[in-house]
């Protein structure tokens, strides 16, 4: 079980790196290596680790194990074909880790990121309707079903465009320099993860290694089907490459206009789906 | 917490997963409770073999409390 974990986590990492890279090469400068965020997170392991004077502590060591802890377990809802809601409550959690991350070291500057996370809830709402909208073809939220359905059927990527584009728009609001990464924004340093440093910090990497991984492998699962493990990470990294093509050419949103943009495409899918649902019955 | 303190658990805590996977491969334990202990035991196991791996070589806790 722990292998799937140590590869996810290594995939993950690498990920980052060519999402980094790819955003560099877009913006004409050389970039890092692919390879920087896994030399990152061991830079990481290796600074002086800290707790704060002013933080609470066993939230501030918590929520780093609880951060790890919901994405492993995302991971194995995923490989063993659970429910999408289950999937859903995990990223409901990481808004949670968010918000007491922020909140857990008495610092004004993740505080900042904390009140910004709750803000930025709004990025729930699309993942919401994608829900809604693939029981309206599936009449099933298991993924395994999910995924038996698209052999029958085709990929939902083409039967729920919108669907998929709502979805994609959540993966889009968890990727790092993207133009909803208004919680990790330079104006107020690192966000909620400001005061998190060495092994926290290392810790943390894996848990977005591990969330990114999640997520991309989530996108492909359920709106194009159940693939072989080369070609399922082929596709994730495409998906992954246009997510930081999108990052590259788009600046930081303010965050009401983050809220807008989440909303108004929420509010766009209620439409498709209340159309789905006079046409489907 | 000492740095030796930090290496046994993180080993203990890999070795614990590793193991529930083995008796899930061989049948043991039902797939869902060696996932369960994974998802419980992958934590500790990268944060403490980091934290022994961070700590210096003297008698001092790690991690330190301050700033």
């Amino acid at each position: 079980m722990i292998e799937y974990l140590l590869f996810a986590t290594f995939i993950g990492l690498l990920f980052h790196g060519i999402h980094r890279k790819v955003i560099a090469r877009v913006q004409g400068r050389p970039g890092p290596p692919i390879w920087q965020e896994i030399l990152h997170t061991l830079k990481f392991s290796f600074k002086e680790t800290w707790i704060p004077k002013t933080a609470s502590q066993t939230l501030f060591v918590g929520i780093v194990f609880v951060a790890i802890a919901i994405w492993s377990g995302a991971l194995f809802i995923l490989l063993s074909g659970g429910s999408i809601l289950l999937l859903f409550a995990v990223y409901l959690l990481h808004k949670i880790v968010e918000h007491g991350m922020g909140l857990s070291t008495g610092s004004p500057y993740t505080k900042f990121g904390a009140i910004r996370s709750v803000i930025s809830a709004a990025s729930e709402l699309p993942l919401l309707v994608t829900v809604v909208a693939i029981y309206f073809f599936t009449r099933s939220l298991s993924i395994a079903d999910i995924a038996a359905y698209q052999e029958v059927h085709g990929p939902l990527l083409i039967l729920a465009f919108p669907a998929a584009v709502a979805m994609y728009l959540v993966i889009l609001s968890k990727m790092h320099y993207g133009p909803f990464s208004i919680i990790e924004a330079k104006e107020i340093v690192s966000g909620n993860m400001t005061e998190h440093f060495g092994v926290w910090r290392a810790a943390l990497e894996v848990a977005y290694a591990l969330k990114t991984y999640v997520l991309l492998y989530a996108f492909v699962l359920i709106f194009i089907g159940s693939l072989p493990l080369a070609l399922t990470l082929l596709v994730m990294l495409l998906v992954l490459v246009s997510l930081s093509f999108v990052c590259a050419v788009t600046p930081m949103l303010s965050p009401y206009d983050t809220v807008t943009i989440q909303t108004l495409v929420t509010g766009a899918l209620v439409i498709y789906i209340l159309i789905l649902g006079v046409v489907m019955g | 917490m000492k740095k030796q303190t930090s290496l046994v658990i993180g080993l203990a805590a890999g070795g614990i997963a590793v193991a529930a996977g083995l008796l899930a491969a061989l049948g043991h334990l039902p797939v869902w409770a060696a996932e369960l202990v994974a998802v419980v035991m992958f934590p500790a196991f990268v944060i403490f073999i980091a934290l022994w791996w961070n700590a210096k070589p003297g008698e001092e806790d790690i991690p330190f409390i301050g700033y």
